[in-house]
């Protein structure tokens, strides 16, 4: 699978994080431990240069508003305002994860 | 028996500080550490910008420099806003959970207050919009939320007694902001308290009324109390690694010699270049267009360097941008050149004078 086709999770967390905002970190990056081949992390920090430009609806969603954290799946809102579990990732991953395998 | 928050007035009047102390106290309120607590703040002549904007594109910042006006970004969203002691602020802090409902319904009731604060003044306001508070059509109360976990703040700002002119002078949105409005500029879209009673006001009794208003309306016990030593060492450190940074406070852009905008299907589009003579030298691409690929921006923008701006036009035209961001960037290109840049120096130059 190659860097394109990875799944992407955005956390959007404070600048510098919180201990809750290294829970998100934490937990996001368990999955990308679980999930090498197919998942990538980006995390936005408040206020920092974008490593990256956000997915369509993260960067609306910045736009919008301030919730800290925010977090993404493939461009899908996961959770804001709160520590995601593992679940709730590894669930929004094995979603977004279907219709690839699926081809 | 009512919750008990606390009243925070600590005095911090410098932008930079005061910023760094909400960062403190949404931190450790939202830690279990801090108490839920309303504070009450005056600054001196800011402009605070807000999270995602380009500090140079909103702010005369050389007129900002020049008169000692400091410019700093705040942690929310929104637009560019110039205040001084003559208005106040407050940040309201406390858990979610206290007051679950919508955030809708948040901007509502924390503007409530504001509007019996006018009352009081035998001026009518109304609430309008998301979040704005309005004497007829002039806003005198703007607001804001930020959702931190399980802890929840709601700002706004109040004018009372405001320099117009001063306000006037150090923002400079895009022309394009007003539009689709009747006033032309922040002037003749805001007002003060003091000029809807036709006399200056004394501020320290407009926030007396104010927070008795908050009270009763929020159904809670105010208590003065002052910073914790934790707040101010917390609030130290954020000064220190963020607040006071130019990197926060201007990001990384630099000046550019030619900055035009016009209004895209999509969001409004704009586009600086640095000119050297006939040729563009640097562009940069920014707006409130949504793009998927910010990449893509960033290697139309390397594409730029060296063209002429008819060639540019051509790039522009070719690049995989939504068609209305397109047309509107190739436009501007067109209005891009040595005479541009030339005849934007000398007028910024008239205006100071």
């Amino acid at each position: 699978m190659s860097l394109d086709e990875k799944v992407t999770l955005e956390a959007y967390v404070a600048r510098p994080p919180t201990r809750k905002c290294r829970q998100v970190i934490a937990v996001m990056e368990e999955m990308v431990r679980r999930y090498p081949d197919q998942v990538r992390l980006v995390v936005f920090e408040g206020g920092a240069e974008w490593p990256e430009e956000p997915s369509r609806a993260l960067r609306y969603a910045l736009h919008k508003g301030s919730t800290v954290p925010m977090c993404y799946v493939d461009g899908k809102f996961l959770v804001g305002g709160k520590v995601p579990t593992l679940d709730e990732v590894e669930r929004g991953i094995k979603s977004a994860l279907e219709p690839v395998e699926g081809r | 028996m009512s919750p008990e928050w606390r009243l925070l007035r600590d005095g911090i009047t410098d932008a930079h500080h005061h910023f760094a102390v909400e960062e403190a106290l949404v931190r450790l309120v939202d830690e279990g550490l801090s108490p839920p607590t309303l504070r009450l703040r005056q600054v001196r002549r800011t402009v605070f910008v807000g999270v995602f904007q380009d500090t140079w594109a909103e702010v005369d910042v050389d007129y900002c420099r020049e008169y000692g006006i400091k410019i700093v970004r705040r942690a929310n969203a929104g637009g560019a806003v110039y205040h001084d002691a003559g208005s106040f602020c407050y940040s309201a802090f406390f858990p979610r959970a206290a007051f679950p409902q919508s955030e809708e319904k948040l901007y509502r009731l924390f503007a409530a207050p504001v509007i019996r604060t006018c009352a009081d003044y035998g001026v009518t306001a109304h609430f309008h919009g998301r979040n704005d508070v309005l004497v007829g059509e002039r806003k005198i109360y703007g607001s804001a939320q930020i959702a931190w976990y399980d802890t929840f703040v709601q700002s706004g700002t109040f004018l009372v007694n405001m320099d117009f002119d001063v306000m006037d002078r150090t923002l400079t949105p895009p022309a394009l902001k007003f539009a689709d409005k009747p006033a032309r500029s922040v002037k003749e879209r805001v007002t003060s308290l003091a000029r809807e009673v036709g006399r200056e006001l004394d501020t320290d009794k407009v926030i007396e009324r104010f927070t008795a208003n908050f009270t009763q309306v929020l159904g809670i016990v105010l208590m003065p109390g002052d910073l914790t030593p934790e707040e101010r060492e917390l609030a130290d450190e954020l000064l220190a690694v963020k607040y006071s940074t130019d990197e926060w406070n201007f990001g990384t852009r630099q000046a550019y010699g030619a900055m035009v905008s016009a209004r895209a299907k999509g969001g409004i589009v704009s586009l600086f270049a640095d000119m050297d003579g006939g040729t563009i030298r640097e562009a940069r691409i920014r707006g409130d267009f949504l793009v998927s690929d910010r990449a893509t921006l960033e290697q139309l923008e390397r594409a730029l360097a060296g063209c002429r701006p008819k060639e540019a036009q051509v790039v522009v035209q070719a690049a995989e941008l939504p068609p209305d961001v397109r047309e509107t960037l190739a436009r501007l290109l067109a209005e891009v050149g040595p005479e541009k840049e030339e005849a934007a120096r000398p007028a910024e130059t008239d205006k100071d004078g």
